[in-house]
């Protein structure tokens, strides 16, 4: 038994489907175990919090409704003042206080933020009043100021900050901190942020990006941030997100705890749906008659609703929910290794040795389970291996559909069904969001193929004759 | 002699015809008890939404409702249900539908002939290229260009079709510009609801050419090439594998190495000797297939943003429209037992072995 276990091993893993199949499943195993280390369940917003369902794919919300400024200057010019009153807040109580906090106040519009909705005029007011000041900014020490009005109208935030900063000799030292800083955003394709403001704010990380950057907690940008469009565009910012993140949510998250789902699905409806079809398939074919009769038409009606049209059926029925998909991929998926069994028992049934085994007095249900099962079970592992695939297919194709996983669970079909939106990119860079269906889409194909790989591998040992 | 053999032969298919005639209700019953059954679950709230617009329930009182219930007779016991919503579906009443706010029937007459246009133009290049692919491996077993197709074969079994369909949308259409979604542009629409224009089959593209507009029909088929090719991907890999793994079986038989080592031209043994017995399993899928077509157009309506059955289906089942979902698996269902029962009965015809087991 050992050598002949041997020789049947040593013969599946010279098969180059088997070495393929067995690693990327070993691999996706990794990954299922390890998700927790890999992509670990925390808020984005705060990394020491942890969050309270790990399956549900943590979502960057805003809490307030944010008015969207009519020109991205605008927000420019908000983010830039706001950068500065972090540093002039620092600086001592003497002479240069009180100016440089006159320039935020103009730079703010003397302080209301508000106007930021319409204020199409705020540069012009700005630029007079920087020119209407500049001999005094002079005097005071801001041998740059010039350099500050003109930065403005180059419309290069990071200069202005940047020059902003050099108005104020004390704070010299902050502008090598703040070229790394902008070092770390150019590098990450965050300068975007940066540099184009936030009236289309590309990232769902802004806030953190902008904290980091300003120390200034987020509230800024609640006002102008297009909150709808945040909340659900791809977005794509590297450093933060290794595969971008949509619909709020971080794509690598998903696709990593959506492995543990692909499992799940996969291996409890397979293992379910096999055991119900090796029953009612062994019981027709063992017994024969009507009972056969019977059983086969039952199997003939759940056959004649298509797998994918069944499934909807019963969630809409049951509502959605992964659990609900579960049990109509049962209810709809044992048929197959029935007709199997049947098929192979009735072959099996003529042998010599059931006749002996009967001939012996042993019961039916021991004939079955000792003599019978055992000689045809591995057509229905195989069987059952390959359909681990499909079935994951199928489970993605109703999430596709919405009518599966609810909304923001982690798993492969949920976000392959937030990137349908967004296929067709952007004007002009029609591959923008090719991130948000390519991940997901290369981890399903990965999971799919190591299952058919593998059941292919399976057939070719165990059953030379339908080798192909 | 010769004539009683074959009158037998025809005996024993018409009585393989009849039985499986007889079982043919059989099964659709038990279908329609399936599906009314999982209606059931329910509850009658939900189901009262088939027969009164759901927007006014709010409006009534309990009594109301009740009276509602007892005037379509939902709460008469299980089994009178059933025998009046089954007359209501042999009479082609399946209730209404909210998403396509008008009768269920109608509903789907309107979608039908969409998803039967995509089924029918898919099965060519399906069946076409899926046994030519299979038979070119077999015939070149072991080679280079094995390899490749069953490369090619694995992928595209592995392939789920909304991320292919996705992939396609994104690189011939939104890339290209080639492929479009949807059924038609907009011109087409106005066009072929102008008096000109004559509806004969109800398949777009067919009367298209009957009343001569050959620009409505390259129009519409370019909007078919995107869904086609995303529905061919799949079953070419299944159609190929078997179709393969069949031939290269034929190919090992004894009268193929006779035929070969009479001399006749391989070409002739490929194509006379093996390939018409490699194609008699290939038939079963290749008609099983041609079903599963239908069905499997839910998701590529979907992403192609096609009106359709399928498309129809996987909208009712987001809006939970439960009449029209069941209406559609109900068509979806005798769709297959029929098709089922014609595919079975022409490989009997073909193939004597199946009578008689």
């Amino acid at each position: 038994m050992r050598v002949e276990t041997k020789r049947t091993l040593k013969r599946f893993f010279r098969n180059p489907s088997a070495i393929i199949g067995v690693s990327i499943l070993v691999f996706f195993t990794l990954v299922a175990i390890f998700a927790a280390y890999i992509a670990p369940p925390v808020s984005p917003m705060d990394p020491s919090r942890k969050i309270h369902d790990p399956y549900t794919m943590p979502k960057i919300t805003w809490k307030q409704e944010p008015i969207p400024p009519t020109k991205r200057k605008d927000a420019e010019i908000a983010f830039v003042a706001k950068g500065l009153e972090k540093y002039v807040r620092k600086i001592p109580e003497d002479k240069l206080r009180p100016l440089a906090k006159s320039i935020i106040e103009g730079l703010n519009y003397e302080g209301k933020i508000e106007v930021y909705a319409k204020v199409s005029r705020t540069k012009t007011k700005i630029k007079s009043y920087l020119k209407d000041h500049l001999d005094q900014l002079k005097e005071a020490g801001f041998a740059n100021a010039e350099n500050l009005i003109n930065s403005f109208f180059e419309n290069d935030l990071v200069l202005a900050a940047k020059r902003s900063l050099e108005m104020l000799p004390e704070f010299s030292k902050y502008i090598d901190n703040l070229e790394s800083e902008i070092e770390k955003f150019r590098k990450a394709d965050c300068i975007k942020v940066v540099k184009y403001g936030f009236s289309k704010l590309e990232y769902g990380y802004a806030m953190k990006v902008v904290k980091d950057f300003t120390g200034v907690k987020g509230n800024i940008l609640d006002w102008m941030i297009d909150k709808k469009l945040i909340n659900r565009k791809p977005i794509r910012c590297v450093d933060y997100h290794l595969f971008g993140m949509i619909d709020g949510r971080d794509i690598f998250y998903g696709v990593i705890w959506g492995t543990r789902t692909a499992f799940r699905i996969g291996l409890i409806v397979t293992i379910i749906s096999t055991i119900i079809g090796l029953i009612i398939g062994s019981i027709a074919g063992y017994y024969g008659g009507w009972v056969d009769e019977v059983l086969m038409r039952i199997t003939d009606v759940f056959l004649s609703l298509p797998f994918l049209v069944a499934a909807i059926v019963i969630t809409t029925i049951l509502g959605t929910g992964l659990d609900k998909v579960m049990v109509a991929m049962i209810i709809f998926g044992w048929m197959g290794t029935a007709r199997l069994i049947r098929g192979n028992i009735l072959q099996v049934k003529e042998e010599q040795y059931i006749l002996a085994a009967k001939a012996l007095g042993v019961k039916d249900f021991f004939i079955i389970m000792r003599h019978v099962i055992p000689n045809t079970i591995f057509p229905v592992v195989i069987q059952a291996s390959m359909r681990m695939g499909s079935l994951v297919i199928t489970a993605a194709a109703l999430s596709f559909l919405g009518l599966g996983a609810p909304t923001g669970y982690a798993d492969w079909g949920s976000l392959l069904n937030y990137s349908r939106d967004w296929i067709l990119g952007a004007q002009g860079e029609v591959f923008k969001y090719w991130f948000a269906l390519t991940y997901p889409g290369i981890a399903m194909v990965l999971f799919v193929l190591a299952w058919n790989l593998l059941g292919d591998a399976l057939r070719d040992t165990f059953d030379p004759r339908l080798k192909g | 002699m010769e004539f009683w053999v074959l009158f037998s032969e025809v005996m024993f298919l018409t009585a393989y015809i009849i039985r499986r005639l007889l079982i043919l209700p059989l099964i659709l019953l038990g279908v329609t008890f399936i599906i009314f059954g999982m209606m059931q679950l329910l509850g009658s709230d939900k189901l009262l939404a088939a027969y009164v617009n759901p927007n006014v329930f709010d409006k009534l009182t309990d009594e109301e409702l009740e009276a509602l219930k007892d005037k379509y007779g939902l709460n008469d016991p299980l089994i009178v249900r059933y025998g009046k919503w089954l007359n209501g579906v042999l009479h082609g009443d399946l209730g209404w539908s909210v998403v396509g706010k008008t009768y269920v029937s109608e509903a789907l007459m309107q979608r039908i002939p969409y998803t039967a246009e995509l089924a029918l133009y898919a099965i060519f290049p399906v069946i076409g290229v899926g046994i030519w692919l299979g038979i070119v491996a077999a015939v070149n077993h072991d080679k280079f260009i094995d390899h490749a197709i069953r490369i090619f074969a694995v992928i595209g079994w592995s392939f789920p079709d909304f991320v292919f369909g996705l992939f396609i949308l994104m690189i011939f259409y939104s890339f290209l510009g080639w492929l479009p979604p949807g059924n038609f542009s907009n011109w087409v629409e106005d066009a072929i609801k102008s008096s000109n224009f004559h509806y004969i089959t109800h398949i777009l593209s067919l009367d298209a050419l009957l009343n001569g507009r050959f620009d409505i029909f390259w129009d519409v088929i370019r909007h078919l090439i995107g869904p086609i090719i995303t529905i061919s991907w799949l079953w070419w890999a299944y159609l190929l594998r078997i179709t393969r793994s069949s031939m290269l079986e034929v190919l090992n038989k004894e009268y193929i190495r006779t035929a070969r080592a009479k001399g006749l031209d391989e070409k002739v043994v490929i194509n006379k000797h093996a390939k018409r017995n490699a194609l008699i399993p290939v038939t079963t899928v290749g008609g099983a297939m041609v079903i599963n077509l239908f069905a499997g157009t839910v998701i590529v309506e979907v992403i192609f943003n096609r009106v359709g059955l399928g498309s129809f289906v996987a909208q009712a089942a987001t809006q939970l429209d439960y009449a029209a979902i069941m209406g559609g698996a109900l068509f979806y269902s005798t769709i297959l037992v029929v098709g089922n029962l014609i595919i079975d009965i022409l490989y009997a015809a073909i193939d004597p072995r199946i009578r008689l087991g």
